[in-house]
């Protein structure tokens, strides 16, 4: 039998639709025919060592396994936590709903936490398995976070700004100095205690579920290394509002009327976390050019 | 002088620069050997490789550990850019972001050239990570000729492409892929990496003699072999890189250094891999073959299902470097 040849046009959403679209082989076949009109036996050449179906079956076959392996590398507590075959059949099922439209696997993984959320079981669950449906997210959120730190721009080119902020200053209320996040700072908002279990996973020991409580975390890099961070409800809003440089005296006004504290308090508190808030990663200090704004001149 | 006549000067320096440069001996860049290679570059006065090849795609986007190794080894060693996701053959649009993150990637790094693969990896959009074969006919001979030529415009340099592994043929492909090559360089001015495995791998997939392949090469615009080891899964070839090269390629690596008067050789090892020291052994074995030894090695068998690894993820394989808890100051 003789078929007319396909362009080249046609050809490739066809092979394209055998690899990306559901089920076995037959029925990833029988989706490409419906969708572009081509078969199998039109397009690709058996011989007797090998047939078209094995031929093709190589290409789709792998399709799915090399991305399933590379999820693995950036989920791997993950897959610890969940077992490898459990994370397959959620890294398999995420492949194909969610195909990659990247030229690289730096964001392969960046939607697989929507994913997860969206397969999240829903109804009334008990305790225990409440926690076994959330924590997956959570191990998934802060593994990507972690991916994301890694590969963003971190501040080991940066000169050492040598600022030196003393005590006085920061405590004085005359503080001229701003104060910014690093483009690879990461916060998460955790309601499990999850940092034990991730020591637990990242050990190979043995791991049991994390209570619930609210946990912050922040995750940057020093000197290429990973840093994790746990955090208190002040610190961790004092950064989500520093994703833009923001001046000392206005941080501390601003986080205290939204958390409701004394700004002297805070004060106090900032000026005694600060110094390793800037050591690990957290935060860039750089003193203002222009006059210091004070306590006075600060507004919400 | 007329902004063609400045391309055209650029096209047959960078030409002329790739046809005559053999780097010697070099390996794949790869985040399992960073430690190793950060721990030796300033001690070592001799170097145990002569260049290395980076996979484009995992120094794009990254401004982590993988950039700053780079920037460091390419103070000392000449380096390839060898990519994954160009997409030369697809008939969507070329992929301009991709484009200029791969001309800025290789303003920073100045490598000796650029590589990718005679292949699409998706369509509509898709990226399979995978390098899917071409129909080898005069219609997808035109398509690629057009897009090679866009491509070298954007990255000002004639691009170089490799021949991939592929485990199916089209119906109706009319052209035999050194034919397609033969006259993809002509028209193009782009230059071919040999990869004398992947002719290994097709040659016992599709049933053809492999030398005849090799002797039937333009061998003046190959400037670069690879070398790898695939695995023998019975009925088929898989390109793994995840073993020692067997004796059959190196057969092939011979031939294709007799023919093309000496070119850069580069070893694959993309899974498995071994350390740092036991990589350069085993690359070490194209010096051997350049004196007239075959090394002795056979295919190894694969128990497992197996899928080629033509996409390499940048991994951080230094626990100091990823281990989320590390004490910090405070």
């Amino acid at each position: 039998m003789t078929h007319s040849t396909p362009e080249l046009e046609q050809l490739q959403h066809w092979l394209s639709q055998v690899l990306i679209s559901r089920g076995d082989l037959p029925q990833k076949l029988a989706n490409a025919a419906q969708r572009d009109g081509l078969t199998l036996e039109q397009c690709i050449k058996s011989t007797s060592q090998l047939s078209a179906q094995r031929r093709i079956d190589i290409y789709a076959a792998g399709y799915v396994m090399r991305l399933v392996e590379c999820l693995k590398c950036e989920f791997s507590l993950l897959c610890t936590f969940m077992g490898s075959e459990v994370f397959e059949v959620f890294a398999k099922a995420y492949i194909v709903t969610l195909p990659s439209r990247s030229f690289t696997l730096h964001t392969l993984g960046q939607s697989f936490v929507r994913f997860l959320t969206n397969t999240r079981p829903q109804g009334r669950f008990d305790e225990q398995q409440t926690t076994m449906f959330d924590v997956p997210l959570e191990l998934a959120r802060f593994e990507r976070a972690k991916a994301e730190v890694l590969l963003a721009d971190g501040l080991e080119n940066i000169p050492t700004t040598h600022t030196a902020f003393n005590e006085f200053e920061l405590l004085g209320g005359c503080a001229s100095l701003s104060l910014i996040a690093p483009p690879c700072l990461r916060l998460l908002v955790s309601e499990y205690d999850l940092l034990p279990l991730i020591t637990q996973l990242e050990n190979g020991i043995a791991h049991s579920l994390p209570p619930r409580e609210t946990r912050y975390i922040a995750l940057s890099r020093q000197n290429y290394r990973l840093v994790t961070q746990p955090l208190t409800q002040w610190q961790a809003d004092l950064l989500v509002h520093c994703n833009q440089a923001i001046s000392f005296e206005q941080a501390i006004i601003q986080s205290a009327h939204r958390q409701g504290l004394d700004p002297t308090q805070l004060r106090s508190q900032l000026a005694m976390w600060l110094p390793a808030a800037v050591a690990c990663g957290l935060l860039v200090v750089e003193r203002l050019k222009s006059p210091a704004l004070t306590m006075a001149n600060a507004s919400y | 002088m007329s902004k063609n006549d400045v391309k055209e000067a650029q096209y047959h320096t960078a030409a002329s620069i790739s046809n005559k440069k053999n780097l010697g001996f070099g390996v794949g860049l790869r985040s399992q050997h960073y430690p190793h290679l950060m721990n030796q570059v300033d001690h070592t006065a001799q170097r145990p490789v002569d260049w290395f090849e980076i996979i484009s795609e995992n120094y794009i986007d990254n401004f982590g550990y993988g950039r700053h190794v780079l920037e460091t080894l390419k103070a000392h060693y000449p380096i390839i850019m060898h990519g994954v996701s160009m997409n030369i053959g697809s008939t969507d649009r070329l992929d301009y972001t991709y484009l200029k993150k791969l001309k800025a990637l290789s303003d920073f790094v100045n490598p000796v050239w650029i590589s990718d693969h005679l292949c699409w990896t998706g369509v509509a959009g898709v990226n399979s990570h995978d390098l899917l074969p071409m129909p080898l006919n005069e219609e997808s001979l035109a398509h690629v000729i057009r897009r090679v030529n866009q491509v070298q415009d954007v990255l000002e340099r004639p691009i170089v492409l490799e021949n991939p592994s592929t485990y199916l043929e089209y119906c109706h492909s009319s052209l035999s892929e050194p034919d397609f090559f033969t006259e993809l360089v002509s028209a193009t001015g782009c230059n071919m990496l040999l990869d004398v495995n992947n002719v290994f791998v097709c040659a016992f997939n599709h049933g053809f003699d492999p030398h005849s392949y090799i002797k039937a090469l333009p061998h003046h615009h190959i400037v670069q072999i690879h070398v790898a080891g695939p695995s023998d899964c019975g009925d088929c070839l898989i390109d793994t890189h995840d073993q020692p090269v067997p004796q059959r390629v190196w057969e092939l690596y011979a031939l294709a250094q007799q023919l093309t008067g000496g070119v850069s050789t580069l070893l694959e090892w993309d899974a498995n891999i071994p350390p740092f020291e036991e990589l350069v052994v085993e690359l070490n074995k194209a010096k051997t073959v350049h004196n007239g030894e075959l090394p002795l090695q056979s295919v190894l068998q694969s128990t497992q299902v197996q899928f080629s690894t033509p996409v390499v993820q940048e991994m951080h394989h230094n626990t100091d470097l990823v281990h989320s808890l590390k004490p910090v100051a405070t």
